[in-house]
């Protein structure tokens, strides 16, 4: 009697313990991504860019008016890369980890290299649900090829164009405004001449090259230069050899000779321009929308001019990509096949400045269509943009976050210290080989 | 012979530990464990995303051929060089200010309060505005003499002191809250006698006030030399990055940069731990100098 008493009390403990662990498991899946989806499923998450995700609400937003059904959840995720990836982090443990991971080509190694990126390559060979490899720019999809992988699918094409503000060049008497055939030496010419006669009230060129923090503002005039910053062949950073020492001299003319913007880590680039203190500014194509709003002088774009007869353009992408761990990925790449599409997400994506990666979006884009006066120059300088635009290859995995602090330090060695740039770009390029295996 | 060791029953025991428990829980929580992980972290190479692996001493001995680390602790100690002493003097003259009963001292015991409930990032985007050479305030100054500002945060020379004067600003309730509790624990007899003896206001703040508050200096030395040690990372991250060329990169922003920059977890938990080590033997040092100073 009293051994079937026990017998039924452990009978009755091991059923609350199954059903509490059935209980726990229910709660964290239901946290998770796991939504009991896989094929057929219409529920996803997507892991957005804190100022993207207003954005991609309203395509979401968009896509439901012809998906019936469909359960899916926007969160924004953090701005910095370290702590994007504390919280990619975190995710993975709790496998709370999006569905659709937002991505970009200078973090793509690193995301591939650890396998948090699903390939997306077979499903793009066999054009699934209508999404095929072929249909985008090659350099702007190359960006996220890792060996044989494709881990994601760029969004727009972002490359750089030069802004400028014709009021700053009446106001001191330049006449020679930027030209689609002007040269590097062009440029500086008409900067020179504008930041001598403001005489300390505006600068002719807010300098490109920053703190080195954005490869588009460099790395085509590298390569324009006939240098690389890595070699893939040899296994070795390059970017101080004397082509690449020609390159940076240039790069830090607008510093080491005055006429551009001063060095500064705290003032935001833009700034100089919105309140009508440079005369030029070298930036993204996205930043058209928010000048259309906060600048009132008469200004226009140009294309980039070129350096050694080559284009000094330069590009970037972020991307969408599918969390490896994913157990939604059909209906990730469903929502991705509408996303892409010329007429689909494209088209809901264009008044946020978004200039489709593909060529029938480059070609037949309704971002062609922008009525809006305010640049006159937009439309044929964003074309020259995107195709000519010179994108980095990738640099190994382990070694790409030292990259920009080292030649942080070597341009802050330069400009602040006065070291010639031979030397601190041959230490910068010493400290990153020493670290390659 | 040894004081015989008092017995406590049983409810008593409970009471103790009951009333400790919820402090000591958040103590193993938030330090004792990641504590412990760090330390257990700095024998691996981890970038986050694989699965650690054994090391052992390696991030230690890198520790030593990393000429970076001699830097960021050559920039800790100018920190706490620069920051902890005038940050004990100015909060002890205000804290007395704050304790005395002259006219408009409503007004400065609204105000000492202000840093504390102004967020890191806030006073960091304030300060890098004020510090600005071409549209802050000081600019301007320096435009109405004909002079050009100097470019304090990109200077390797002036960026860290810009820092430590920010630190200072934002480190000064806490002293002066410390200060004050110290202060109005002084007799008021103790004052009245040397008012009898025809003391100065200096001769009594001298000899009578800062004495008495020593075991409170003590408290905020330590206080301020840890704040000064781990303290710069916010602000430096924010204003500076570290830069220029290093010149505010102490170690805890280097451990930082190293861990969520480079994804070199284990390298970076070494780094953590050399902080710990350093902050630990700074406070030994002062205590024991304290403590034969005051045998």
């Amino acid at each position: 009697m009293v051994t079937k008493r026990r017998n039924s009390r452990h009978l009755a403990m091991l059923s609350v313990g199954v059903i509490a662990t059935l209980a726990l498991a229910a709660c964290s899946s239901g946290g998770g991504t796991d939504n009991g989806g896989g094929s057929g499923s219409k529920t996803f998450t997507i892991g957005m860019n804190s100022g993207l995700v207003p954005q991609f609400e309203g395509y979401v937003n968009e896509f439901k008016k012809t998906h019936d059904g469909w359960n899916i959840k926007v969160s924004a995720v953090p701005d910095s890369q370290p702590d994007y990836i504390q919280q990619l982090v975190t995710q993975g443990l709790s496998a709370t980890t999006p569905d659709i991971v937002f991505n970009y080509d200078t973090l793509n190694p690193t995301l591939a290299n650890n396998n948090l990126l699903f390939d997306l390559k077979p499903w793009l060979d066999e054009g699934k649900d209508g999404l095929k490899g072929d249909s985008f720019l090659p350099n702007f999809l190359g960006q996220y090829k890792i060996g044989d992988k494709l881990t994601g699918i760029p969004v727009s094409a972002d490359s750089g164009i030069l802004y400028y503000n014709k009021a700053v060049f009446d106001k001191y008497g330049v006449t020679d405004l930027p030209k689609a055939d002007w040269t590097v030496d062009d440029m500086y010419k008409a900067a020179k001449e504008i930041t001598d006669k403001a005489a300390g009230a505006a600068y002719g060129l807010q300098t490109p090259i920053g703190d080195s923090t954005a490869y588009f503002t460099w790395y085509p005039t590298l390569r324009a230069y006939g240098s690389n910053v890595y070699d893939k062949a040899s296994n070795k950073f390059v970017f101080a050899d004397n082509a690449g020492i020609e390159a940076w001299t240039e790069l830090l003319k607008p510093y080491t000779e005055g006429f551009g913007t001063p060095y500064s880590k705290t003032i935001v680039p833009a700034d100089y321009f919105n309140s009508g203190q440079t005369a030029m500014l070298v930036t993204a194509r996205p930043s058209v929308s928010q000048f259309r709003t906060s600048l009132k002088d008469d200004w226009n774009v140009q294309q980039l001019p070129t350096a050694n007869g080559k284009s000094t353009t330069g590009g970037g992408s972020y991307s969408l990509s599918i969390s490896d761990k994913s157990k939604n990925k059909d209906a990730a790449w469903t929502f991705m096949s509408w996303f892409f599409s010329t007429d689909g997400g494209m088209k809901a994506a264009e008044p946020n400045g978004v200039v489709p990666a593909t060529k029938d979006g480059l070609d037949n884009g309704t971002w062609k269509n922008d009525s809006n006066p305010v640049p006159s120059n937009l439309i044929p300088v964003t074309k020259y943009a995107v195709q000519n635009a010179v994108l980095p290859d990738p640099i190994p995995d382990a070694v790409q976050p030292k990259v920009v602090p080292e030649l942080t330090k070597a341009l802050e060695s330069v400009v602040l210290n006065g070291v010639s740039v031979k030397d601190a770009y041959t230490t910068a390029q010493d400290n990153l080989n020493k670290l390659l295996k | 012979m040894n004081p015989k060791r008092p017995k406590y029953n049983l409810s008593d025991t409970l009471a103790a530990w009951g009333l400790i428990a919820p402090a000591l829980i958040l103590f193993i929580i938030f330090i004792l464990i990641p504590v412990l992980a760090a330390i257990g972290l700095s024998f691996f190479s981890w970038n986050f995303f694989n699965t650690p692996a054994w090391i052992g001493g390696d991030n230690f001995a890198r520790l030593f051929s990393d000429p970076e680390v001699a830097q960021s602790i050559g920039v800790t100690f100018e920190f706490v060089i620069l920051g902890v002493v005038p940050t004990m003097i100015i909060g002890f003259l205000l804290a007395v200010l704050v304790n005395a009963n002259m006219p408009g001292v409503g007004v400065l015991r609204v105000l000492y309060f202000v840093p504390v409930v102004v967020s890191a990032a806030v006073s960091a985007v304030l300060w890098g505005f004020l510090f600005d050479p071409r549209q802050g305030p000081g600019a301007a100054v320096f435009r109405f003499f004909g002079a050009t500002a100097p470019d304090v945060l990109n200077s390797q020379l002036l960026a860290t002191p810009a820092l430590v004067v920010i630190m200072i600003w934002g480190g000064l309730p806490i002293v002066v809250i410390l200060y004050l509790a110290g202060l109005q624990r002084i007799s008021p007899d103790l004052y009245d006698a040397a008012a009898l003896d025809g003391a100065s206001r200096w001769r009594t703040l001298w000899s009578i006030t800062w004495p008495n508050v020593s075991s409170t200096t003590l408290v905020v030395l330590v206080l301020q030399i840890v704040g000064f040690v781990s303290g710069a990372l916010d602000l430096a991250l924010i204003l500076t990055k570290g830069g220029p060329i290093n010149a505010t990169r102490a170690l805890g922003l280097y451990s930082y940069q190293e861990a969520f920059a480079s994804q070199d977890v284990g390298y970076a938990a070494a780094l953590s731990v050399l902080q710990l080590v350093i902050i630990v033997s700074i406070v030994g040092v002062v205590q024991a100098i304290i403590r034969r100073a005051n045998r």
